[in-house]
C-alpha cells in the first residue's frame, strides 16, 4: 500500500537548514497496524505528514496505492487524502464552532456524499464510539476521552484504507487512553491499515511492527 | 454543498465574540444604511426639473448673472430661429397676493404671470380644465389642485372668480396637478398676461423669466451665439428706445436647482458643490465601511486559520475554500444591507425631517440606485471577502496542527499597506468633512452686515393704496414711531432676503469720471431707500453720510433732473475705479436711463453687506433716495410682542381691509440659507458616522496585529516590561506608517478641499491645526487601543505566553 524510496525532507531557512528525513525507505502493506517510534525531533512527524500526503518530500519516491505521488500539486494530493486517509492527532483538532455531530460529516461533505447517507453513517459512527447523546455538543463540552472519539469517529466516517495516528492517546489519561487503543485495533481487525506514532512502547506493542527513527533515519525495523 | 458548514462555523465563530459583533455589524450597517440615505437625497437633487416631458429641450434665457431677461427676447426667439419650438415667459407676482373668493382669503406668494404657450413648454398635467383656451385672454388663471381645495373645497372652481389684492379679478379656466416638490419654482396659480403683452414687449426691462423649448438634437450653444450675434446686429441698430447691454446664455433647465444662483432666482437653489460634497461623503463612508468589513474578515480570518488548515486535511481544495469564504462573505454582506436598508426604512422619517426632503422608500421608481446599492453591497462582498479569502486557502493545512511549517500566516507587506491605506483615508475623510462643515457653518454665521434681529419686515400690497401706488398716508409712518418700542422705520424698494423673485434690486449702468473724460458704463444694483434705511437696517458707515431724509413725495417728482445724492457699497466703490471710500465720496456718477443721463454724487460709502446669501459675492450696489413696497420696523430688543401689537394696531386705523403681516428678517436670512443648513446637518451626521467608523476601524486593525503578536508580548512581559514599554514598543511601526500615511493624506485632503472651497465666493483657508488636529486623534485612537489590548491580552503567565498558539 506504502511504498518509500530514499525519502528525504530539509527544512529550509535563510541560514540553517534541518534534515527532517534522510533516507528513509520502508514499506507497509494493506491491513498493517505499524507504530513509529523515536525520541523528539527524530522526525516521526514529518515522515507521517509526508505519508498522509499533508506535505511532499524533499527527495526520494513515495508511492502510495501504488502510485508516485512526491510530485502530485496540492488538489491531486488533496483528492487522494481525502478518499482514502483518515487522521486521528494527539490534540484531537476538532472545530470548536461545529458540533460533534458537524465535525464528524465533514469529511462526508468534501467527499460529496449524499445528505441522507451522510446522516446514516455519522449516526452509525456515534452509535459506534458510544457517544450518540454528545451529538450536539461543542468541542469544548466534552472530556478529551470524549473529544479524541469524535476524533477517531471523523477519521473512520469515509472508510478510509489508512489511518495515520499522531500520539493519539498523548493527551489522555490511560483509561481513556486504552478505550482509544481498542477502537484502532478494532479497526484494524477490520482491514483497515494504521500507521501510529507514539513515544510509549507499551501502546507500540499493540501494533504487528515498529519502526524506530533517529535524526531522520530508520535505525531499526522490528515485528 | 459545503456551504452551509462553513457559514455555520463563520455565524458561530463571529457569535463567540458577541460585544465585537454587534458593534462592527451595527457600525458597517449604520455607515451603509447613512449611504443609503444620502444616495437617495443626491438622488432627489439630480431629478429637479426632469419631470417635464420635454426636460432636456428646454432652456431658460438668462443675462449674464441675472435670471431675467426682457420680454421681447421671447418672441424674437420663436420668430426668428426654426430651432425654437416654443417659448414661454414668467414673471413672479411682486411680494405677496392677497386671494380671495367668497368669505375665503389667504396671502399667497406662489403667483406667476404668464402666457399660453406655458403648457407648450413645461408637462403641466391638467386636472380639469384645457391647455388651449386656459390661459389665453385677460383675466384667466390656472390654479394648482391643493389651491383648488383652499378656496373652493369641494366646489367646482372652474368659472368660479378669484379676486387678486382687492383688484383684480381672474376667472379660473382650468386645475393643473399640484407641482413636484423638486422643481425649481412651484406655482399656486397662473394668471395670463392677457392684454399687457404689448408692454412687456420691450428690450428695456429684464423683468421675465424666458423659458424655450429647442428641437431635440439642437445645440443650445450653437443657438445662444446666434442670438447674441442677432440681438447685437438685428435688434439694436434697429430699435428706437434705448436697449441696455445683454448677454444672453441658455441655461439647461435641469441644472437650474444644482448650478443656478444668480440674480432674481425663482426660489432659493443648491449647489453642485453640495452634492460632490455629499456624494464624496457617501462614498467615503461607504468606503470606511468597506475597510472595516475587510478588517473584520481579516480579524476573523485569522482565528480561522485552524479551520483552514483542518478542513484542507480532510479534503478541501483551495476553490472551495476561496468559494467558501467569498459565499460567507457575500452573505455577511447581503445581511448588512438587508439590515442597512431596515435601518433606512425606520431613519427616513427623521432624515426628511432633518434635510426638509420629503423622500419615501419607493422600489420600483428609483430602481436604478437600489440595483446600484446591491452592486455596490456585491462589491464589498467580493472584495472583503476575497482578500482574506486569497490568504486564507494559501493556509497550509499542517498549520492546523501547529507544525513548523514555512508558510506564514502574517502577511506584513499587505497588511502595513492595508493600515496605511486606512490611515490616509481616515484622515483625508476626517478632514474633508471638517472642512465642508467649517465652511457651511462659517457661512451660516457669517455676518451679514447689518443687525438682522429685531426687525420685521412688512410688505405692502399695492392694491389696496389709492392708485395702487405705494405711497403711504401721510401721518402713518409717524404714527408708527409712536410707540416707545419701536426703533424706526424704512420704506425700500429693496430689503435684504427678498430673493428669490420677489425684489426690485435695480439694475442699472453708471458711468464715472476720470478728469473730464468719461469711463466706460459698468452695472450696478440701484436701491431706492429712505434717510433712516441705515439705522432700521443697522449698515456700517464707512465714510461721508448716508443720504438726507426728504419729503415722501418729492420721491416721485420728475421733470428737470436734480443731482441726486448717492450712498455707495465698498464693493460698488472698487467696482466703479476707486481705491477707496475716501477717494469715492464727493465724486460724481453718470446714472444711463434709456435716452436720459442722470448725474449723481457719492455722499457716503456704507460697509458691505450681505442682501443675499454669502454664497454669492456681494454686488456693488449704489442706494438713492426712493421708496417701495416694503417697510422695515427696527423694535426695542425684547419687545417684539408689544411692538408688534402697536404696528398691527397703527396699521388696521389705517387699513382696516388689509391684514397686517410680517416676516422677521432673521426668518428671512434664515430661510437663504436652507440647502446650507440641510448639507450642514447631513455633512455634520456623515462626519460624526464616519469618525465613529474610522475609529472602529483602527480599533479592529489595531487589535488584529497585536493579538497575531500576544506570544511575544506575553514572553515580554512576564520578563519584566511594563504596559507603558510594551505600548512603546507596538506603537513604534504605527506612528511610522502614520506619519507615511499623513505624508499622503495631507496634500490629497488639501487638494480635495481647496478645489470645493474654489466655488463659494467667501471661504474659509482651512487651519494647519485641523490636519494636526485629526492625525493626533487618529494616533491617539491607535496608541489607546494597543495599551488596552496590551493591557487585557498579553498572559502575564509565561506559560500561557508560551502556549498561545
Amino acid at each position: 500500500m506504502i511504498r518509500t524510496e530514499h525519502l528525504k525532507k530539509l527544512y529550509a531557512t535563510e541560514e540553517v537548514e534541518t534534515t527532517a528525513l534522510n533516507d528513509v525507505t520502508m514499506a507497509v502493506d494493506e491491513g498493517e497496524f505499524v507504530a513509529v517510534m523515536g525520541p523528539s525531533g527524530c522526525g516521526k512527524s514529518t515522515l507521517l505528514n509526508i505519508l498522509g500526503l499533508l506535505d511532499n518530500p524533499s527527495g526520494g519516491e513515495y508511492h502510495f496505492l501504488d502510485q508516485e505521488v512526491s510530485g502530485h500539486s496540492e488538489r491531486q494530493r488533496a483528492n487522494l487524502r481525502k478518499a482514502n486517509i483518515g487522521f486521528v492527532f494527539q490534540s484531537f483538532n476538532l472545530i470548536d464552532e461545529l458540533t460533534v455531530y458537524e465535525n464528524i460529516e465533514l469529511p462526508l461533505i468534501y467527499l460529496g456524499t449524499s445528505k441522507q447517507e451522510r446522516k446514516e453513517r455519522v449516526d452509525a459512527a456515534m452509535e459506534h464510539m458510544q457517544i450518540p447523546h454528545r451529538r450536539n455538543h461543542f468541542p469544548q463540552q466534552l472530556s478529551g476521552g470524549q473529544q479524541q472519539r469524535v476524533a477517531v469517529a471523523r477519521a473512520v466516517i469515509g472508510n478510509p484504507r489508512l489511518i495515520l495516528a499522531d500520539e493519539p492517546t498523548g493527551n489522555l489519561d490511560s483509561a481513556n487512553g486504552a478505550e482509544v487503543m481498542e477502537l484502532l485495533n478494532g479497526l484494524n481487525e477490520a482491514g483497515t491499515t494504521i500507521i501510529m506514532v507514539t513515544h510509549d512502547q507499551a501502546l507500540a506493542d499493540h501494533a504487528h511492527r515498529t519502526i524506530r527513527l533517529f535524526d531522520g533515519r530508520i535505525v531499526t525495523e522490528a515485528a | 454543498m459545503e456551504l452551509p458548514h462553513h457559514l455555520k462555523i463563520s455565524t458561530r465563530a463571529l457569535l463567540k465574540q458577541k460585544s465585537n459583533t454587534i458593534l462592527n455589524i451595527s457600525g458597517i450597517t449604520v455607515g451603509m444604511a447613512m449611504c443609503i440615505l444620502t444616495l437617495m437625497y443626491i438622488q432627489e437633487e439630480l431629478k429637479y426639473d426632469s419631470h417635464h416631458e420635454h426636460a432636456n429641450e428646454i432652456f431658460r434665457l438668462i443675462d449674464g448673472t441675472n435670471a431675467r431677461t426682457p420680454g421681447a427676447a421671447s418672441g424674437s426667439l420663436e420668430l426668428n430661429f426654426p430651432e425654437v419650438v416654443s417659448t414661454v415667459r414668467l414673471r413672479a407676482a411682486r411680494a405677496i397676493w392677497l386671494m380671495q373668493y367668497g368669505d375665503r382669503a389667504f396671502y399667497e406668494d406662489k403667483v406667476y404671470w404668464t402666457e399660453a404657450s406655458l403648457f407648450d413648454v413645461f408637462t403641466i398635467p391638467l386636472v380639469k380644465g384645457n391647455k388651449t383656451n386656459a390661459l389665453d385672454g385677460i383675466g384667466k388663471v390656472v390654479i394648482s389642485e391643493s389651491v383648488a381645495r383652499k378656496y373652493f373645497g369641494e366646489e367646482d372652481p372652474i368659472g368660479k372668480v378669484l379676486q387678486a389684492d382687492n383688484t383684480w379679478d381672474f376667472t379660473v379656466t382650468a386645475i393643473m396637478e399640484d407641482f413636484p416638490v423638486n422643481s425649481h419654482f412651484e406655482a399656486g396659480f397662473f394668471l395670463s398676461f392677457g392684454n399687457e403683452l404689448s408692454y412687456i414687449d420691450n428690450w428695456s426691462r429684464p423683468d421675465y423669466y424666458t423659458y424655450v423649448r429647442l428641437n431635440e438634437g439642437n445645440q443650445a450653444s450653437i443657438l445662444e451665439d446666434k442670438f447674441q450675434r442677432y440681438f447685437e446686429s438685428t435688434v439694436k441698430p434697429s430699435n428706437s428706445a434705448w436697449i441696455r447691454e445683454y448677454s444672453f446664455i441658455l441655461q439647461p433647465l435641469t441644472e437650474i436647482h444644482l448650478r443656478s444662483r444668480l440674480l432674481n432666482e425663482l426660489e432659493v437653489n443648491s449647489s453642485v458643490s453640495y452634492i460632490f460634497a455629499l456624494i464624496s461623503g457617501a462614498i467615503f463612508l461607504l468606503l470606511i465601511a468597506s475597510i472595516n468589513f475587510v478588517n473584520l474578515s481579516m480579524v476573523h480570518s485569522a482565528d480561522q486559520m485552524k479551520e483552514v488548515g483542518l478542513i484542507k486535511i480532510f479534503g478541501a481544495d483551495r476553490i472551495q475554500i476561496i468559494r467558501q469564504h467569498m459565499i460567507a462573505s457575500l452573505t455577511m454582506v447581503m445581511l448588512v444591507l438587508f439590515l442597512a436598508l431596515i435601518l433606512t426604512y425606520l431613519a427616513l422619517p427623521s432624515f426628511n425631517w432633518l434635510t426638509g426632503k420629503t423622500l419615501s422608500f419607493g422600489v420600483t421608481e428609483d430602481f436604478g440606485i437600489w440595483l446600484g446599492i446591491v452592486v455596490v453591497a456585491i462589491i464589498v462582498g467580493v472584495v472583503s471577502g476575497g482578500f482574506p479569502a486569497l490568504v486564507m486557502s494559501g493556509v497550509h493545512p499542517l498549520f492546523s496542527l501547529g507544525n513548523r511549517i514555512s508558510h506564514s500566516v502574517d502577511f506584513p507587506l499587505v497588511k502595513r499597506m492595508l493600515i496605511i491605506i486606512q490611515f490616509s483615508l481616515s484622515t483625508i475623510l476626517i478632514i474633508s468633512t471638517c472642512v465642508v462643515y467649517i465652511q457651511i457653518q462659517y457661512m451660516l454665521t457669517k455676518p451679514q452686515g447689518f443687525d438682522e434681529s429685531n426687525v420685521v419686515n412688512v410688505p405692502l400690497i399695492t392694491g389696496f393704496f389709492p392708485g395702487g401706488i405705494l405711497v403711504p398716508p401721510s401721518g402713518f409712518k409717524n404714527d408708527m414711531l409712536r410707540s416707545p418700542d419701536v426703533l424706526s422705520v424704512s420704506f425700500s424698494t429693496y430689503v435684504p432676503a427678498l430673493e428669490p423673485a420677489r425684489g426690485t434690486m435695480g439694475d442699472g449702468m453708471v458711468r464715472t469720471r476720470a478728469g473730464n473724460s468719461l469711463r466706460n458704463s459698468r452695472s450696478v444694483r440701484f436701491v431706492g431707500v429712505e434717510h433712516d434705511y441705515i439705522n432700521t437696517l443697522g449698515l456700517q458707515l464707512v465714510h461721508g453720510r448716508f443720504l438726507r431724509h426728504r419729503s415722501l413725495a418729492t420721491y416721485s417728482t420728475f421733470g428737470p433732473l436734480p443731482v441726486i445724492e448717492l450712498v455707495l457699497n465698498e464693493t460698488a466703490v472698487r467696482h466703479l475705479g476707486w481705491t477707496s471710500p475716501v477717494s469715492a465720496v464727493d465724486q460724481t456718477i453718470d446714472i444711463v436711463y434709456p435716452q436720459i443721463t442722470q448725474r449723481g454724487r457719492v455722499v457716503g460709502v456704507v460697509a458691505d453687506a450681505h442682501f443675499r446669501s454669502s454664497y454669492q459675492p456681494v454686488e456693488p450696489m449704489v442706494f438713492t433716495n426712493g421708496n417701495g413696497e416694503h417697510m422695515m420696523v427696527r423694535f426695542q430688543d425684547g419687545k417684539m410682542e408689544s411692538a408688534l401689537s402697536y404696528l398691527d394696531l397703527t396699521w388696521q386705523s389705517y387699513f382696516p381691509e388689509i391684514p397686517f403681516i410680517y416676516s422677521l428678517l432673521e426668518d428671512d436670512i434664515d430661510r437663504l440659507y436652507v440647502p446650507e443648513k440641510r448639507l450642514g446637518s447631513l455633512i455634520g451626521v456623515c462626519t460624526i458616522l464616519a469618525t465613529i467608523l474610522t475609529f472602529l476601524g483602527l480599533f479592529n486593525l489595531v487589535s488584529l496585529t497585536t493579538k497575531q503578536r500576544t506570544k511575544e508580548l506575553g514572553i515580554r512581559k512576564t520578563l519584566g516590561a511594563t504596559v507603558m514599554k510594551l505600548t512603546q514598543l507596538l506603537s513604534r511601526q504605527f506612528v511610522v506608517m502614520a506619519a507615511i500615511a499623513n505624508l499622503v493624506a495631507w496634500p490629497l485632503a488639501y487638494l480635495v478641499t481647496a478645489v470645493w472651497l474654489q466655488d463659494f465666493a467667501y471661504r474659509v483657508s482651512p487651519p494647519l491645526s485641523l490636519y494636526i488636529l485629526v492625525s493626533m486623534g487618529i494616533l491617539l485612537v491607535i496608541i489607546a487601543t494597543i495599551a488596552f489590548h496590551v493591557t487585557k491580552e498579553a498572559p502575564l503567565n509565561p506559560v500561557d505566553a508560551l502556549r498561545y498558539e
